[in-house]
């Protein structure tokens, strides 16, 4: 061993966009600190001493195999803050909206919050109307008198001091959304969270947090958007706690810029026979890492997790999950799958773990992806860690092209060739699509399947 | 005025297998004029289906020699959707099964390339349902068929059905049938075959391809033709089919072989 060998790995440990963001993680607490309660700089004080410590992954680590994030290690010193960024950016996120079609802000007929570049923008934002009990309000508004329950949410999975970006994500956290259903309430109407990234006057990082927190035998249906022009870093964190038999119905959908870099992270905890059901998908960005934990933590837990991603040209979209079945009698259920055209790179890994607690758990992991072109690529790793013997627990992945049966026979019925790939790709996505509860919303993401792909055969021409 | 109008015009076809280079036509004349049903037959291999899928633009196959007019247009040149919005409709031997689509939502599509080649506008939905009734009844497909995914979990006959009706929607000129009898119950046979009937018209030529004389005691054909090891060896009219089911393809096949060491 060579004396040098412990300074090269620390300088690598802390490489430039490590340095400076740490050097910008406590100017920011400094400045944020008059306006912030004592939990709030305490969370970020620990994870930008945690991020410092943790470092940007590296290629070497098992977690972020399939994703390198160099180039972003490289952008970050050059991305203004989130609370540096100029504010009242609202006609420009409004055309960031109406790309969200029918659940953008066209009719302000849903309750949502809107964030512009990680800042809450009270003209776009509808909070009211909503059944007694029910939190759903902006994080920065809640600072001056937050509720007891913010306190013992914030912070309260404890990813800050493990995970890099969650780490990083609490160094500069500014603002987000809180959301709480009380026990029993349920809610009929939609939530809508909407993160724009506004890069068009530079680069722009946001580090948004969302604290979801159903009561028991509360349910509610949250959608995540997250849209946006120009070159981004958006660093989300959700942080999801559903008490004894809640339902939470939540969707994350990613479809920024192409120039954007998305990190985002979500890890839920549930208890005695609460049920999750997630939708991530994923449509724009240029570098995209969804990250979902699922603690199946109280008996009788079940979560069912779809997602749906879909890229082309140079884009990146890992998917990444972790179930972890730690009580008995609890289910999972995940489908993921992918459709990568052009040069794009996708990956799906997956674990599900099953403790020695996890007696009687139903557990099934598929992932499928469609190749459409042949520079396309996918890594797709499922996996069981199975620490019980009382378990059905099943898991398969497999990545294929559009059928050439199939398509013959929809153009020997006059289909031309680019209807006939767009009929069998839609095809191939409603699975997914056709689960999402929100109709506007489905509507919205069948549109974006065919505009995307019309896209491709304009970008192939 | 009686004019015949020659639909489809094939010289010479010879074709063979893409991949590996096999022939399998090796030779195919073959005319078939409007208002006419020539029925195929011939034995297992020989070449029925390569036929079907050569006239319809199947990729996998390659034409080495020979020309395919159809109404007088050169039909090897088009690509596959066009042979079918110019009005070629084959009805396939094993229907493909997919998933995610739903079986009116696609042939509406159907429906719409086709008509937008004839310079037609688009069907609209009211129209659409009532022509889907009308020839949904001609074949008696259940209506929950028509409703879901093409071919999806259907029964070997129900998709045969299927094929039927679809044909009846998109109104084709040249209807090539491969063995749409096979895998049918005897009303279903019927049924099928009187669905097939009832399309027959003085505009629409057919090519049968089938196994069974069964079928043929439903829709009587103009012309049948034997195909063996990739060419036409006998065509004759009904009569020979019920030759071919008491004798078999032997004695043809023999024929064939002694016709063609006396030519060269
Ligand atoms: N894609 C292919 N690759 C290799 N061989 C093929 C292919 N398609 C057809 N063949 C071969 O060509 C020959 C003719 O096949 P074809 O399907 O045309 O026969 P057919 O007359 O329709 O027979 P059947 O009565 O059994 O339906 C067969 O020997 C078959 O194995
Ligand atoms: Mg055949």
């Amino acid at each position: 061993m060579s004396a040098s060998a412990p300074a090269t790995t620390l300088a690598s440990a802390l490489s430039e966009g490590t340095v400076s963001a740490l050097e910008r993680a406590r100017a920011f607490g400094a400045r944020e600190a008059a306006t912030s309660p004592l939990f709030v700089q305490n969370l970020r004080r620990a994870g930008a001493e945690a991020f410092a410590k943790l470092g940007l992954p590296r290629p070497s680590d098992e977690e972020w195999r399939y994703t390198s994030v160099a180039a972003l290690s490289r952008q970050l010193p050059a991305m203004a803050d989130a609370g540096g960024a100029p504010a009242g950016r609202t006609a420009s996120a409004r055309s960031a909206l109406a790309s969200l079609g029918p659940i953008g802000v066209a009719g302000r007929s849903h309750h949502q919050l809107v964030f512009v570049n990680g800042r809450l923008d009270t003209e776009l934002s509808r909070f009211d109307g909503l059944p007694a009990g029910v939190r759903f309000d902006a994080l920065s508004r809640l600072f001056a008198a937050p509720p007891d329950l913010l306190e013992r949410r914030l912070g309260l999975l404890r990813g800050h001091l493990t995970h890099p970006f969650v780490a990083m994500n609490a160094a500069f956290l500014l603002d987000g959304a809180f959301v709480h259903v009380p026990d029993g309430v349920v809610l009929a109407e939609p939530l809508l969270v909407v993160h724009v990234a506004d890069g068009s006057a530079g680069p722009v990082a946001s580090h948004p947090r969302v604290v979801l927190s159903l009561g028991e035998n509360a349910q509610a249906t949250v959608v995540e958007a997250y849209c946006g022009t120009g070159e981004a870093f958006v660093n989300p964190v959700t942080e999801i706690v559903l008490g004894a038999h809640a339902h939470l119905d939540h969707t994350t959908l990613q479809e920024e810029s192409v120039e954007a870099y998305h990190v985002g992270t979500t890890e839920a905890h549930l208890g005695p026979g609460a049920q999750l059901f997630s939708h991530v998908l994923s449509v724009g960005g240029r570098l995209v890492r969804n990250e979902l934990t699922v603690r199946l933590h109280g008996d009788g837990a079940g979560a069912t997790l779809d997602g749906l991603f879909l890229a082309r040209g140079e884009q990146h979209v890992d998917n990444h999950t972790l179930v972890d079945h730690a009580r008995p009698h609890c289910g999972s259920q995940q489908y993921y799958k992918g459709i990568l055209d052009g040069s794009a790179r996708g990956a799906f890994d997956g674990k599900v773990i099953v403790r020695p607690a996890g007696a009687f758990t139903d557990a099934h992991q598929k992932n499928r992806n469609l190749l459409l072109s042949d520079t396309a690529r996918i890594d797709a790793k499922p996996q069981l860690e199975i620490y019980n013997n009382d378990v059905k627990c099943t898991h398969g992945s497999a990545t294929g092209r559009l059928d050439a049966d199939a398509l013959f026979y929809l153009r020997s019925r006059a289909l031309s060739e680019s209807q006939a790939r767009s009929v069998l790709t839609l095809a191939f996505a409603s699975e997914i699509v056709d689960r999402v509860p929100v109709a506007p919303l489905k509507a919205h993401l069948t549109d974006r399947v065919l505009g995307w792909l019309a896209g491709n055969a304009s970008e192939a021409r | 005025m009686n004019v015949t109008t020659t639909i489809l015009e094939i010289r010479g076809l010879k074709a063979r297998i893409a991949e590996d280079g096999t022939e399998i036509l090796k030779g195919v004349d073959l005319t078939v004029n409007a208002g006419e049903v020539h029925a195929i037959m011939g034995p297992n291999g020989s070449g029925k289906s390569t036929l079907a899928h050569v006239l319809s633009g199947r990729e996998g196959y390659e034409v080495t020699d020979g020309t395919v007019l159809y109404k007088g247009k050169d039909l090897l040149s088009m690509p596959p959707e066009m042979r079918a919005r110019e009005g070629v409709f084959l009805s396939f031997q094993y229907p493909v099964e997919i998933p995610g689509v739903a079986n009116t939502y696609f042939l509406r599509m159907a429906l719409n390339a086709v008509r937008k080649h004839r310079g037609l506008p688009e069907v609209d939905a009211m129209d659409f349902l009532s022509l889907v009734e009308e020839k949904a009844a001609l074949v008696e497909m259940e209506d929950a068929l028509l409703s879901r995914n093409v071919n999806e979990g259907f029964s070997g006959g129900e998709k045969k059905r299927n094929e039927i009706f679809q044909m009846a929607v998109l109104d084709p000129t040249l209807a090539i049938l491969d063995e749409t009898d096979s895998g049918l119950d005897i009303d279903a046979l019927r049924v099928v075959a009187s669905g097939v009937n009832s399309l027959r018209s003085p505009e629409r030529a057919m090519l049968l391809i089938t196994h069974y004389q069964r079928l043929l005691n439903y829709i009587t054909p103009d012309v049948i033709h034997v195909l063996s090891g990739g060419r036409i060896v006998r065509s004759g009219d009904k009569s020979l089919a019920l030759l071919l089911e008491e004798k078999g393809y032997g004695w043809l096949e023999e024929e064939a072989a002694v016709g063609a060491g006396t030519a060269s």
